[in-house]
């Protein structure tokens, strides 16, 4: 028989899911973040469906994380986003210790042991630089897509110094540059060293173990990634699995081990 | 020669210009975000004035001393030319500048600048915190006094980020909270926010002059002379979003006025 285990991750910007069959991923869902948690977590589940093609009832056990977790129009386990995206990351590769995820409203480093549980953890949820939101509202300020934000700061030269503060001081900052003539490829890689830059604040409470992994949406782009190369002299894990997705992955890795 | 200041906001870029002769300063303001050509925009000012052929025109960049590379321009000092424009306020005053992001409170005294407090890490309380908020509620910046005075309730905002503060506010509204209440505490939060600051500058009782564009809204400045009991609120001589760069102009070109009485 197969086993089918759920995970459902509603985030703050997009919803996402994973279902296992005997442990190993069969779909994948993401979508935007709908106006309830609830709708969020049924139209995951719906989309992880096949939208019919297999019936919810024969999903064995579900996990919800993030935020939408506490509103589960079903019977599931909750677990924190910290156990989830550390456990997906160690799925994805066991040799991960140190997981930094920049989501949409939040940023965290986790510290793992060498079996994909959370040891320690250092989190930002109160000021929005430093998140994905932020590199929104700069690449808006940028007057480029944030899809495009990554590619074009590969190009830019070192020397466009923003602050770290404030993502809206940040802004500010972006115009000035933009009205002083500095190329946008430049703007574009201080912007995404602003924010990493903000983001390895949280490792002053959290040391970095080598083993490092970034997950969540803004692990798609390729300046971030780079940045944190450069501030943190040593190379990222990278994923086959969509790092978007990875907290979804260790919630239905919860949802198996409940069975 | 046209004398044009620019007082160049997060959110709106402003515009102050006159020639000699001229009593008053036209005025004209462009989104920030539009703006990056400072330059263009002074021509384009200028020529409302309608510039003789070989007229000169002078761009002075009201602020903390940035001039834009790529355009000649000369700065003015913002806390200066407050200082200057407040000397009608008495021996000692405060001028909060409620800008978009930045909210300074200059001391003043005798026509010098003495010192000055600001947000430096975080614009939770802003002009923008406010619009935002109102645009996410779906209310016009001309309609947020009004939408206001029929609140019962206010709320009490608990997430002092903007960019979180936003979700919050949608998810108040989704669960009932009238956005008459919701606006309200809102509004509260920058009183808050930014009487916080006007007493970190000591000692109460003195006039305080408020410019920039949250000084606009009626509720703020009720709020504000509700939080801080026994000071005495003066409006400024024009528009509030527009005194600092009329200020600005004032120092450079004595024709104009921009003296507070």
């Amino acid at each position: 028989m197969t086993t089918l285990a759920m995970g459902i991750d509603i985030g703050s910007l997009t919803a996402k899911g994973v279902l296992l069959a005997n442990g190993a991923p069969t779909a994948k869902f993401l979508c935007r973040s709908l106006p309830s948690a609830t709708e969020s977590v049924r139209s995951v589940a719906s989309g992880l469906c096949g939208h019919g093609r297999i019936e919810f009832e024969q999903v064995h056990a579900v996990c919800l994380t993030g935020y939408g977790r506490f509103q589960a129009p079903f019977p599931a386990i909750e677990k924190s986003e910290i156990s989830c995206h550390g456990l997906g990351a160690a799925q994805c590769e066991s040799s991960v210790r140190t997981v930094i995820d920049i989501g949409g409203q939040d940023s965290k480093v986790i510290a793992l042991d060498d079996r994909g549980l959370v040891q320690e953890f250092a989190m930002n949820n109160k000021c929005a630089a430093g998140t994905g939101r932020a590199l929104e509202v700069l690449a808006h300020a940028l007057g480029v897509p944030v899809e495009e934000l990554g590619p074009l700061a590969l190009r830019g030269k070192a020397g466009c110094r923003l602050s770290n503060r404030c993502s809206l001081f940040m802004e500010n900052d972006v115009l000035q540059a933009r009205r002083d003539g500095i190329e946008k490829s430049a703007i574009a890689r201080g912007i995404i060293d602003a924010v990493v830059e903000r983001v390895l604040t949280l490792t002053a409470k959290l040391p970095i173990r080598s083993g490092i992994c970034l997950t969540g949406g803004v692990a798609k782009n390729p300046g971030v990634v780079a940045a944190l190369e450069r501030h943190l002299d040593q190379p990222m894990i990278r994923f086959e699995f969509d790092p978007q997705l990875v907290g979804a992955l260790g919630a239905a890795h919860f949802a198996a081990r409940s069975l | 020669m046209i004398h044009i200041a620019c007082d160049p906001g997060s959110r709106y870029t402003k515009f102050a210009a006159a020639r000699p002769g001229d009593a008053e300063a036209i005025r004209q303001v462009f989104p920030s975000h539009d703006a990056d050509d400072l330059g263009a925009l002074a021509r384009h000012v200028a020529s409302a004035l309608r510039p003789g052929l070989f007229e000169p025109v002078q761009l002075w960049m009201v602020g903390d001393g940035w001039v834009p590379k790529r355009t000649r321009s000369k700065p003015v000092l913002l806390g200066a030319a407050l200082a200057r424009a407040s000397i009608g306020l008495g021996e000692s005053a405060l001028v909060a500048d409620c800008g978009g992001l930045r909210t300074r409170v200059f001391e003043v005294a005798g026509g010098q600048l003495k010192r000055t407090l600001e947000n430096e890490r975080c614009t939770s309380g802003g002009g923008r915190f406010v619009e935002t908020m109102a645009a996410a509620l779906g209310v016009e910046l001309d309609e947020i006094d009004a939408v206001i005075a029929a609140s019962k309730s206010p709320i009490r905002v608990s997430s002092p980020c903007m960019v979180f503060a936003e979700s919050e506010m949608i998810s108040q509204v989704n669960s009932g909270v009238s956005r008459e209440d919701v606006l309200a505490g809102v509004v509260a939060h920058a009183v808050e926010k930014v009487s916080t600051l006007v007493q970190q500058a000591g000692p109460s009782g003195r006039p305080l002059l408020t410019t920039g564009g949250l000084a606009r809204l009626a509720a703020f400045r009720n709020g504000l002379a509700a939080a801080l009991p026994g000071t005495v609120l003066v409006e400024p001589p024009c528009d509030p979003l527009f005194f600092n760069c009329v200020a600005g102009l004032a120092t450079v070109y004595p024709g104009v006025s921009a003296d507070v009485r």
